[in-house]
């Protein structure tokens, strides 16, 4: 059977609202070596940044534009603002925050979450950060918990040695850019055996029209520390287009266990090309947890580089594609070391006429004993029109690897809806929840108030889908 | 970078002049020569060749033979010493039936075919079995509407163009409607010299209803300097028509191997592949299936055995392309020594073929440090209404099972062996042919044990 299509122009994009904040800084259209300069003198950053920026300038001039993925033909660089600020000074307390910013954050529910559960939150508003409080407790125990750009300033020896250590600005094209004109993100260090219990969290929107946000979040877990870090992402809906490009930079010492996990929920016009990268040595674990439902086009693949014996890599990701979407997302785990570990479980649903693609790469160098790798992918689809494809990269180069991929495509089963309606639920509902146990193994992994988030996000895709 | 192949106009120009081939032919060979020479050579950079380097390959050399050094031949016994050597098994099997090579057999030595011996009976019936040289001259109307037409069309790739350019071998099989053959059409291809290029191009196109086997062999021994060959096969299967479609390449060790089949499946009509990989310096085989019928489906089997420093590259596409299509390819490989193998595959269900069902699996175990396996299935998926799913494992032989075995006296490498073969089964057991099948065993074992 089928289900109508639904566009998501006629569903409402639940933060598509735009506020009337006045930027105090505003950097005209287009991208020279003057607005990198700019941007670096705007900041007053050390000339180790400065020059690191303009190498990479030149690198971002040099790289082609990946020709491999979804379809990028549309970015125009000339046609983005590269750096806006908000407000000129950096608030220390929630109550300086100006109103319509508050009242944003107070939209998307982010200052309840904060009271209630969080241990910490990092909000950046297009290209900085406004507001961001740490509990005492943390900090007293040495966690360092601030935006990149505040981190720059008090942290600089830190910055200095991670800074592009994971993500060298000549990995790719995006990455390049990322480093000549970052704004922002986080930074966090967690010293030696600090265990932070709860999820530190950060809130990303773009909120000016041709806006390109560039932020650069790192995050050092010492050795045997334990951290959760949540980010969310969102913007309005404008016309025109906006791109998000990210680099992630993590390193897992010895021993230290780093969950992270993403909530991408940019609005229909956001270009999302994030590079995040996380380096695990000795026996310690990196985790990415990653949901990616809005933009126009994503293209992330968190990758792990398993540098120590002992090393474990968990991904687990959702992609949610409606009409207009191409989630393009994956995962990379790359086996430098002998007796490492990973698990790639992704899902991805399409719907309309959505796609929803897998791109991964499980890579085992020779001499690296005892490794195992188990990737899993699903794919659902609703609707005649949506499209799934799934390309895994799997290269071995020892005998004694233990390698597994699946991957299935199906769609709802008649079957499963017949008999929950027998049971007296509508089919609507009946949809819902047999998606939203197909997500269960994602959902699980999220703190209460995200999963309920989740799911309800995912029902506000639903919306309309039968007829 | 130096060119990877030396050939030229003049070598076109020769085939052209030497060959009594038609026309048609000759414009096609002129066609192809200008798509061959407009596309690019393949590289790493290219996403279907990133894990095979053809720079390295030494083969600018190899000469292509317009004619064969070898005359036809009427008796199989009167084939020369070198080339009765590689036909052991086929000799076994014409004195068990009698001298007879029902229904058909085709040898191709070098560059032409030089033994043909087919069952009248089917002739009378209109089964054509001969070489394509013949079939170009004796059957045009049949020949010309699918060669490097539809199925693969001049320009669709740079190896194939060449081959449409400088195509010297091959063989045409065409199966009237409703016409059902039991025993296999076997060829074998030859090549016993060093420094060649073969340009093996096959027809095989299957009238409604039709049913018959169709099993080719290249063997050759060990030289000194390195060959090519390129192979093309086009197969056109109509409605309700099924061929099974057996190629076993068993190159000595300084033979370049590139190679494209590719199907055309009608409604209801079945086509089924196995490939046997053993032989070969590097191997880059093609196996393209395109489901365009209702109800059509297709099954390929495929193993390869690899050592040494032999490459071996397998591209396999499961084309979904109309409704109630079903298809499933199980691809299986052990590796020794520093050999690597590439594993492509690609499930690809378009808009309209709801009702689908599509299978991919590739495994492979890994024997040696050195070995190296890449495997790449991808699925590409445009209707909803489908089943689809795709599985790779690489691995080793698993120590309880080895331990098991030699708990029950077995040697080790006899505990090796029959897992190995068990693991080959599966694949193996599709093949009816005992003589055969022992014949790959016992080639299997060989390698094992060396």
């Amino acid at each position: 059977m089928s289900l109508p299509t639904t566009d998501i122009g006629t569903e409402e994009y639940k933060y598509g609202f735009s506020d009337d904040v006045k930027p105090e800084i505003i950097f005209d259209k287009g991208l020279s070596r003057k607005t990198v300069e700019d941007i670096s003198n705007i900041k007053s950053e050390p000339g180790w940044m400065t020059d690191l920026r303009l190498k990479a300038y030149e690198i971002f001039l040099e790289k082609p534009m990946p020709e491999w993925g979804a379809d990028l033909s549309e970015i125009d660089f000339d046609d983005i603002i590269y750096f806006v600020r908000a407000s000129d000074k950096k608030m220390t307390d929630w109550d300086d925050v100006p109103a319509e910013i508050k009242e944003t954050f107070e939209k998307l529910g982010i200052p309840e979450s904060e009271r209630k559960f969080l241990a910490g939150a990092e909000a950046q508003y297009d290209s900085e950060s406004v507001y961001g409080a740490l509990q005492g407790e943390w900090e007293k125990q040495g966690v360092i918990f601030v935006d990149t750009d505040t981190a720059l300033r008090e942290h600089e020896k830190l910055v200095k040695k991670y800074f592009g250590s994971v993500v060298p600005a000549a990995d790719n094209k995006l990455a390049a850019l990322n480093t000549a004109v970052w704004s922002g993100g986080s930074f966090l260090y967690i010293p030696k055996g600090v265990k932070v219990g709860l999820p530190l969290q950060a809130y990303f929107r773009i909120n000016t029209q041709n806006m390109g946000q560039f932020e650069r979040t790192m995050i050092i877990a010492d050795e045997g520390s334990n951290v959760q870090y949540i980010e969310g992402c969102t913007a309005p809906t404008y016309t025109t287009n906006s791109l998000h490009s990210a680099v992630v930079e993590i390193i897992c010492k010895k021993d230290s266990r780093v969950r992270y996990t993403t909530l991408q929920n940019w609005s229909g016009n956001v270009y999302n090309l994030v590079t995040k990268r996380a380096q695990a040595y000795e026996n310690a674990t990196m985790e990415w947890i990653d949901a990616n439902l809005g933009s126009k086009v994503t293209m992330k693949y968190p990758s792990v580089y398993l540098m120590e014996r002992g090393a474990k890599a968990d991904v687990i990701s959702i992609a949610f594609a409606n009409t207009g979407q191409h989630q393009d997302v994956g995962s990379k785990v790359v086996h430098l070391a002998p007796y490492t570990t990973s698990k790639i479980i992704s899902k991805s649903i399409s719907k309309g006429k959505g796609r929803s693609t897998y791109r991964g790469l499980v890579k085992i160098h020779e001499g690296m004993e005892g490794c195992k790798s188990n990737v899993n992918c699903d794919a659902l689809l609703l609707d005649e029109a949506s499209a799934t494809d799934t390309y895994p990269y799997i290269e071995i180069e020892d005998p004694t690897a233990a390698i597994e991929h699946e991957a299935t495509v199906s769609k709802l089963s008649d079957e499963q809806i017949f008999y929950l309606q027998q049971r007296g639920i509508p089919e609507d509902e009946a949809r819902n929840m047999i998606i939203n146990g197909f997500i269960e193994p994602f959902t699980k992994l999220l703190p209460l108030e995200y999963a309920v988030e989740m799911n309800r996000l995912i029902e506000l895709q639903m919306e309309g889908s039968v007829g | 970078m130096t060119e990877l192949l030396g050939f030229g106009w003049e070598d076109v120009e020769r085939i052209s002049s030497d060959s009594e081939s038609p026309d048609w032919i000759k414009e096609k060979r002129n066609t192809a020569w200008e798509a061959y020479e407009n596309l690019p050579m393949p590289t790493q950079r290219d996403e279907m060749w990133k894990y095979t380097d053809l720079s390295t390959l030494n083969i600018k050399n190899v000469k292509t033979l317009e004619k064969s050094k070898y005359s036809a031949v009427e008796k199989f016994e009167s084939f020369p010493d070198e080339a009765i050597k590689l036909l052991s098994d086929e000799a076994i099997h014409i004195e068990e039936n009698g001298g007879m090579c029902k229904p058909g057999l085709l040898i191709q030595h070098d560059s032409q075919v030089t033994f043909t011996d087919v069952d009248e009976e089917l002739t009378e019936k209109g089964v054509i079995f001969c070489s394509m040289a013949d079939a170009v001259r004796n059957h045009p109307e049949l020949v010309q509407k699918h060669f490097m037409e539809k199925v693969v069309p001049v320009g669709e790739g740079k190896f194939s163009s060449l081959n449409a350019a400088l195509w010297n071998g091959g063989i045409f099989l065409y199966v009237p409607k409703g016409i059902e053959i039991k025993m296999p059409f076997k060829s074998y291809i030859l090549m016993t010299d060093g420094g060649e290029a073969l340009f093996h191009h096959s027809l095989i196109v299957l009238e409604a209803g039709a049913h018959v086997t169709y099993i080719e062999q290249c063997r050759s021994d060990d030289y000194s300097t390195d060959s090519l060959n390129s192979s093309v096969a086009e197969v056109v299967v109509k409605d309700g028509a099924s061929l099974n479609y057996m190629t076993f390449q068993n190159w000595g060790n300084n033979v370049v191997d590139i190679s494209t089949r590719k199907a055309v499946v009608e409604r209801d009509a079945s086509m089924n592949w196995m490939v046997g990989t053993l032989g070969g310096k590097v191997t880059r085989s093609s196996f393209e299936t395109r489901l365009i019928g209702q109800g059509a489906s297709t099954n390929t089997r495929g193993f390869f055995l690899a050592s040494d420093k032999q490459h071996h590259d397998f591209w396999g596409l499961l084309s979904h392309e109309a409704p109630n299509t079903t298809a499933d390819l199980l691809y299986k490989g052990v590796l020794k020594g520093k050999s690597r193998s590439v594993f492509r595959g690609l499930i690809k269900i378009s808009e309209e073929a709801q009702q689908t069902d599509s299978y991919l699996t590739n495994n492979n175990i890994l024997l040696s440090d050195d070995a190296r396996a890449d495997s790449v299935p991808t699925l590409e998926i445009n209707a909803n209404d489908v089943k689809a799913s795709h599985g790779a494992t690489v691995g080793n032989l698993d120590k309880d099972e080895i331990f098991y075995l030699m708990s029950r006296g077995l040697t080790k490498s006899a505990a090796e062996k029959l897992i190995i073969n068990g693991f080959f089964a599966p694949v193996l057991k599709a093949i009816d042919s005992e003589i055969l099948r022992e014949h790959i065993y016992q080639f299997i074992d060989k390698k094992l044990g060396a």
